[in-house]
């Protein structure tokens, strides 16, 4: 059987799986709704101050106002992240837990919650730094391959190069709760894991995507305008099952 | 999910694995649409390259005075390259329907597996009518429904801008399979399709929705009708007008001798931009030839399976009343 008869069959059992699970996606679904309105709310309060930030330095002439204003918005950004790593990891965990056949519950999110979000958190924050220092170095060529690639194949070229770096780094955070390693550590197996299996991984992130985009676009713009976040959230929740029981499947007969 | 439906849609996966397997064994699926595309690829060059020649003798004659410009273009367009370029227009429309006459009918002989001593040739020119009708017909359609569309887009909260063109390549997703499978009309072929998909709505939507949606990249709403994606990329045959003979003033040489460097470098530019969109021509055909062969196969296995059912086909014989008593179950 090739991968991508393989990859239809983890497909099909997830389908199964979730339809019969559907819970899985509530967490994800209200953690979106509610980091929406978190964000909504810490916008307006950095609206509020950046604007009295600068109002007061402006009358005290006194620059320390638009620094104050600045480290609000560094905040908000970290608030965003956070939040986002805390859904992550519990939606990872309650994946890995309904796979393994363990009935919904809101304690596999909590408990992957207590046991991972701090390691999380942290690598996010150190690769973060070194992907920064990264791009600098290759903004360069990224933009170059953009405009040529990008413009020659009408856009595709761009989806296989996003779809070519998900494929070494976009999944670092199921392998770490899966078998439970080190920040770097994962990231290191999801690097070699990545190259050594590009053609399927590249494959599930391309209708990762493609379905993520265009899934809910069949029923109209303004439909899309308001669901579309939420069948995103629903989308990426199915495929982490997928990329969990590819994974598995492909290191079991890696080591065989 | 209802559970026939879900069961069906459980099935596609099934579809995709088979025409997944049908297309690594059979790579000589791939030839006619290749040599189409770079012929293709050709049309578009040669067109954008003789629009440039015209444009550069119309800037000769013309000056760079735009409106004395655009009124000689025009004369000069709505001649002979204007038959061109449609006769061209027709030229890809008979030559892409001729290629999916005979592709579809390989694709039958793959997936029913029926021995078939004819090649791709006979095969095509057998149902290359019926094909050419058919995509004439749908063409028709779609230019008739454009306003009723819109309407019915717009009062639908604008859910039918895109639904509605799903909803109709959904009731025609199978018509040319109907006609390779069992050699009938174009127009028995197209009740045959709108009949399969009464049968099978749910999964016959569910399926037209995720070709459109792994095909498509642009996040179109409006995108979808399915003769707008056969078609989307037309060649253009373009031939030069000879307008060497025609005589240029003394004032226009005077112009164009201090900037010559200029109109090389325009001329240059546009011949380059010529190659660029030949090259986007032939690599987007590449690539939707691909998810074409792909979803080909998918439609055909689909129908020839039935979505997995054996026994809801209606039936035409008519029903024998014995001594008289029909007996009704609920």
């Amino acid at each position: 059987m090739t991968q991508f008869e393989l990859i239809m069959d983890d497909l099909r059992d997830t389908l199964i799986l979730t339809n019969d699970n559907k819970k899985v996606f509530l967490p994800a679904m209200i953690g979106t709704l509610i980091s929406i309105v978190v964000l909504i709310v810490l916008a307006l309060i950095l609206m509020f101050v950046a604007i009295s930030s600068v109002i007061i330095s402006i009358a005290a002439a006194n620059p320390l106002g638009i620094l104050f204003s600045g480290i609000t918005a560094l905040l908000f950004v970290l608030v965003a992240i956070l939040i986002s790593i805390f859904l992550e990891v519990g939606t990872i965990a309650l994946v890995k837990g309904v796979l393994n056949g363990e009935p919904f519950s809101m304690k596999l999110f909590m408990n992957g919650i207590k046991a991972f979000f701090l390691r999380a958190s942290l690598t996010c924050i150190g690769f973060g730094i070194v992907l920064f220092f990264a791009l600098l170095i290759l903004i360069l060529p990224i933009i170059l391959y953009m405009i040529i690639v990008g413009i020659l194949s009408g856009g595709w070229g761009i989806l296989l190069m996003s779809c070519f770096f998900s494929s070494l780094l976009g999944y670092w955070l199921i392998i770490m709760i899966e078998r439970d390693m080190s920040g770097f550590g994962s990231i290191k197996e999801n690097l070699s894991f990545g190259f050594k299996h590009l053609k399927p991984m590249i494959f599930i992130f391309y209708l990762q995507a493609m379905l993520a985009a265009n899934l809910i676009t069949a029923f109209g713009p303004l439909v899309t305008f308001i669901c579309s976040i939420f069948v995103t959230a629903i989308v990426n929740t199915y495929f982490k099952f997928v990329i969990l029981k590819t994974y598995r499947r492909i290191k079991i007969s890696d080591v065989n | 999910m209802k559970g026939q439906n879900f069961n069906k849609i459980i099935k596609l996966f099934d579809y995709f694995k088979q025409a997944y397997r049908i297309n690594i064994l059979h790579k000589e699926l791939y030839k006619p649409q290749v040599m189409l595309i770079l012929l293709k690829g050709l049309f578009t060059f040669l067109t954008i390259a003789s629009f440039v020649q015209l444009s550069k003798n119309m800037i000769h004659l013309t000056g760079l005075d735009f409106s004395k410009f655009f009124k000689v273009f025009m004369g000069e367009f709505l001649g002979l390259p204007f038959i061109i370029i449609l006769g061209a227009l027709i030229i890809t429309l008979f030559g892409s329907t001729y290629v999916e006459s005979g592709l579809y009918s390989m694709y039958h002989t793959f997936v029913a597996d029926t021995r078939n001593d004819k090649d791709f040739i006979t095969l095509a020119n057998k149902y290359f009518p019926r094909f050419l009708f058919g995509n004439i017909l749908i063409i028709l359609f779609w230019i008739l429904a454009i306003i009723p569309y819109f309407i019915l887009g717009a009062v639908s909260l604008s859910i039918g801008f895109s639904l509605i063109p799903i909803i109709v390549s959904a009731f025609l997703m199978v018509w040319k399979v109907a006609i390779v499978s069992k050699n009938i009309a174009t127009i028995d072929a197209i009740k045959e399709s709108v009949g399969f998909c009464k049968r099978h709505f749910i999964p016959s939507i569910t399926l037209m929705i995720l070709s459109r949606g792994l095909t498509t990249l642009n996040s179109g709403s409006s995108s979808g009708a399915s003769w707008q994606n056969s078609y989307s990329n037309i060649g253009q045959l373009g031939d030069q007008p000879s307008l060497e003979t025609m005589p240029s003033n003394g004032f226009n040489g005077n112009f164009f001798d201090s900037n010559v460097d200029v109109s090389r470098i325009v001329e240059i530019a546009l011949y380059a931009s010529a190659t660029i969109f030949a090259i986007m021509t032939i690599l987007y055909g590449l690539i939707h030839m691909i998810f074409d062969i792909f979803f080909g196969l998918v439609f055909t296995c689909v129908y020839v399976d039935n979505w997995g059912q054996r026994d809801d086909i209606p039936i035409d014989d008519p029903v024998e009343i014995i001594g008289g008593e029909i007996n009704d179950t609920i």
